[in-house]
């Protein structure tokens, strides 16, 4: 049953105003809002495209996947596609955000848990505002071939492994590959099974192996992961989606909607229900 | 260990140790400075204004780097200055955030007067300082975290024990060793964590940045934790209370 609380999805896919070949587009923060009308920012949004912040000065906030991070000087935003984002539109600050078309976004390659912002230092900012600005000059002269696209998904490109070597942990070497794989495996499968066995038969590694791996990389185990990146989804639904509880218990693979309050308020805190109150009540603001 | 802490050391030690610290401060610290110590404005010109005064008021400074490490960007430290031959004796534990420069762009910190011997026959920064077991950070920083979550916050009590040990070496002045004292101390002062603003680690050690009350007063606080073996077996604070909000220059505490 539909209840008041559910709103219409909102319609968030990438929107340029170059028209739709443009792969990838800069836009200053304040054009972005003034765009779309600060209305628009009220609901939390699962946008289909990637989108990068960077700011160039003044203070303020930005929830990606119900964390809200500091927006500084220097610090730049990376919000990948799947991920929740809310808008706090009463911040005051100078800053660009650059958006990259689906078909560009799904060649960088992303994983839960990847860092959501970088602080970038004198020299790598100073490469991110080049590069903008070679995104800028060529979005003004784009014309819909096949280089000019190649060129400006180069340029994004080259943005996103800024961003990369930037937040990536120093001293910590590379991530396992059973670690990879079992998360791999965990976004293109997530609402098929609650069982860890199901997502790594077939990975060439044992459980044992798989799980070691996991706790070593974030300190859970390869369960305790799958139940978190479960409940991460059933937030995102309850946020951007009109489903109710029982059709998002039935989507993530429930049988029991009961169920599916009790295991959610284990391992958030609260019912599903009262989680989208209370993110309906915040609203975007700030505070 | 790595750029990172030694920039956030140098800091200390070229900077306010011996008495360099403009120069200090312009080649350690990046493009923004977010500063959390209340009494000191944000940027390298707070950090100047206030250690010009600050120098003045303490000619003799001697500080000593008790502990440190990062995580990812973060930096840990734990120190002790006495300042005039003894006249102020303080124990102090910062977090630095760093950009990719390795140069100190955020830092957070908590001070207090470092006492005698505590309860527990222990200083406020003896015991071990060595960081060992690298491959259990993120276990560690997790039990931690938990811990803090479910006991410190959630109130849960009867979960203690599966995550202190019930010989728990205990360097806050204020309690005796022991799982028991601690949550003792925890009732009979009606101390109650509020919030967990940050958990960062290195190995056996997990430092946690977060807002309680004790007794109604509110407080700040950073909490070392020392794991061994998968359960929590020592635990230093520095902790402060929140002043009012009048006397901060920047954005406060957290």
């Amino acid at each position: 049953m539909t209840t008041i609380d559910d709103q219409p999805v909102l319609p968030v896919d990438f929107d340029s105003a170059f028209g739709a070949a443009l792969p990838v587009e800069v836009i200053e923060y304040t054009a972005l809002v003034e765009r779309l009308g600060s209305r628009y920012f009220t609901r939390p949004q699962r946008p289909s495209f990637e989108m990068m912040i960077v700011v160039r000065s003044g203070s303020g906030f930005h929830t990606v996947d119900f964390q809200r991070h500091a927006l500084h000087p220097g610090r730049v935003l990376f919000v990948r596609p799947g991920q929740v984002q809310q808008w706090h539109v009463d911040n005051t600050l100078v800053a660009t955000i650059v958006l990259a078309a689906p078909t560009v976004a799904s060649t960088t390659g992303w994983m839960p848990g990847d860092a959501v912002y970088a602080d970038l230092g004198e020299n790598s900012l100073q490469t991110a505002f080049d590069l903008i600005a070679a995104i800028e000059r060529e979005q003004r002269r784009f014309i819909p071939d096949e280089q000019s696209v190649r060129l400006m998904t180069s340029l994004f490109t080259a943005l996103v492994a800024l961003f990369q070597r930037a937040s990536s942990e120093p001293d910590r070497g590379a991530l396992p590959e059973a670690y990879r794989a079992f998360r791999a495996a965990l976004e293109r499968d997530l609402t098929r099974s609650r069982n860890v066995r199901d997502y790594v038969s077939g990975l060439g590694y044992s459980e044992r192996t798989v799980s070691r791996a996991c706790q070593l990389v974030t300190g859970l185990t390869a369960k305790a992961l799958l139940d978190e990146r479960l409940m991460l989804e059933a937030k995102r639904l309850l946020a951007h989606s009109d489903r109710t509880v029982a059709a998002i218990s039935a989507g993530l693979g429930f049988s029991e909607p009961t169920n599916f309050t009790k295991f959610f308020e284990r391992v958030v805190g609260e019912p599903p229900a009262t989680f989208r109150r209370g993110l309906r009540a915040s609203g975007y603001r700030s505070s | 260990m790595g750029q990172r802490l030694d920039n956030a050391t140098s800091i200390y030690l070229e900077g306010i140790r011996d008495g360099n610290y403009v120069e200090a401060i312009n080649a350690y610290v990046g493009q923004r400075y977010t500063q959390h110590s209340t009494p000191v404005r944000d940027g390298k010109d707070g950090f100047i204004e206030f250690f010009d005064d600050f120098t003045k008021r303490n000619p003799v400074r001697d500080i000593e780097i008790i502990r440190g490490f990062e995580d990812g960007h973060f930096v840990f430290v734990q120190a002790t200055q006495s300042l005039n031959n003894g006249e102020f004796r303080y124990v102090t534990a910062d977090i630095f955030d760093t950009d990719d420069d390795a140069k100190l762009i955020e830092h957070w910190d908590m001070i207090a007067e470092l006492g005698s011997t505590g309860i527990s026959g222990r200083s406020e920064t003896d015991g071990p300082t060595e960081v060992t077991d690298l491959d259990k950070t993120e276990i560690n920083k997790r039990l931690v975290s938990e811990f803090v979550t479910n006991v410190l916050i959630g109130g849960n009590e009867a979960h203690a024990a599966d995550y202190l040990a019930a010989d728990l070496a205990q360097h806050d002045a204020r309690i005796a060793d022991g799982r028991d004292a601690y949550l003792e101390f925890a009732r009979s002062h009606a101390l109650r964590y509020t919030e967990l603003h940050n958990t960062i680690g290195s190995g056996n050690f997990v430092a946690v940045l977060a807002a309680s009350e004790l007794e109604g007063r509110a407080i700040a606080s950073i909490d070392l934790y020392r794991v061994d073996n998968g359960i929590i077996v020592e635990h230093w604070a520095v902790a402060e209370e929140i002043t009012d909000q009048a006397t901060w220059v920047n954005e406060g505490k957290f």
